[in-house]
């Protein structure tokens, strides 16, 4: 579903979920407070080298690079959205 | 953790500046950490709280657009506000172009919700990306309603919304009732309005019905809210009940 879709009414372009596509999920920076839509392998390519994960310690349990500002940064990754 | 309660309607005039107001100020005097929220670009909130929207530099659009944290732009008054002027207007086109525009108020309240016991929010008269973002930092809506004919065409649309919010961005969206205002007991046409919401909709009534008066106007000019401004009348009587209500979770 997009929100180029002409089957989903217009009032749901108001959200970005609408706009998810197969494969694709949103991170959400702690620094820059962005969430930015990647796919899953430009998701791969922010985790390499080093990443790692602490979930139930903090909201934004992941540790990688942001992709919006480029900092190596707490972030959450939503791949509901 | 504070309970966020958002105060919507689309149709303007019903009072929900009003009601935000009064209802935040009597959870105050109940002894409640309350943090009042201005998400109408009308700034009605921030000069009902005797704060010139013109005057102020930094308000919930740079929370919202300039990722500001919220706890800089906080003003003390009877509550605590995070006000808001006309540059909010522009918020809804920048908001658009970005991924996550519905979260950006939850993400905002999350360093604060610590820091009280109720969050209430002044939704502007409208369904756009404000309205929205309100309804998705909320754990709770209550309607402040007009007791006229057009009123629950209203409310069908608004709850159409509140199904679009729990599919979307928030499952657990409670609507914890209808707040009566402007209300004419004299009226039986006010009382049919009232009953058929209650009604149509299952929605719960939180009573008492609040009273149209001119002293709401008379507080509002003079930048405070009813229940300083004239601590005994009836309307500020009706909100501290319905405050009461709310705060027993007999609403919820």
């Amino acid at each position: 579903m997009t929100a180029a879709d002409p089957d989903i009414p217009t009032r749901h372009i108001l959200y970005s979920k609408t706009e998810k596509k197969s494969f694709t999920c949103t991170v959400e920076c702690s620094s820059c407070r962005e969430e930015t839509r990647v796919n899953y392998l430009e998701l791969a390519a922010l985790m390499w080298p080093v990443n790692f994960h602490l979930p139930l310690v903090r909201y934004h349990w992941s540790w990688f690079r942001c992709p919006a500002c480029g900092t190596r940064t707490w972030l959450r990754v939503h791949l509901d959205r | 953790m504070a309970r966020v309660i958002a105060f919507a309607n689309q149709k303007g005039g019903v009072a929900k500046t009003t009601t935000t107001l009064s209802i935040g100020v009597a959870l105050a005097e109940q002894g409640k950490r309350v943090l009042a929220i201005d998400l109408d670009p009308q700034g009605a909130l921030t000069y009902s709280m005797g704060v010139d929207p013109d005057e102020i530099e930094e308000t919930v659009n740079d929370v919202l657009i300039r990722r500001l944290p919220i706890e800089k732009v906080i003003v003390s008054r009877e509550v605590d506000l995070v006000p808001a002027n006309i540059d909010l207007a522009g918020a809804e086109a920048v908001l658009l172009a970005k991924t996550g525009r519905e979260y950006a108020l939850e993400r905002a309240l999350r360093d604060i919700t610590g820091h009280y016991d109720y969050i209430v929010i002044d939704c502007p008269p409208s369904l756009g990306i404000l309205t929205i973002n309100g309804l998705t930092a909320a754990q709770e809506v209550i309607i402040p309603l007009q007791c006229e004919a057009l009123s629950h065409r209203g409310v069908g649309q608004l709850i159409e919304t509140l199904v679009d919010i729990r599919h979307f961005t928030n499952p657990h969206l409670e609507i914890t009732g209808v707040i009566p205002t402007m209300y004419d007991g004299r009226s039986r046409h006010a009382r049919e309005v009232l009953a058929d919401v209650g009604t149509r909709y299952g929605i719960r009534v939180l009573e008492p019905p609040v009273k149209k008066s001119i002293r709401f106007a008379e507080a509002t000019q003079a930048g405070r809210s009813l229940l300083s401004f004239a601590p005994t009348h009836p309307g500020a009587e009706a909100y501290r009940a319905i405050a009461r209500v709310i705060d027993n979770g007999e609403a919820a």
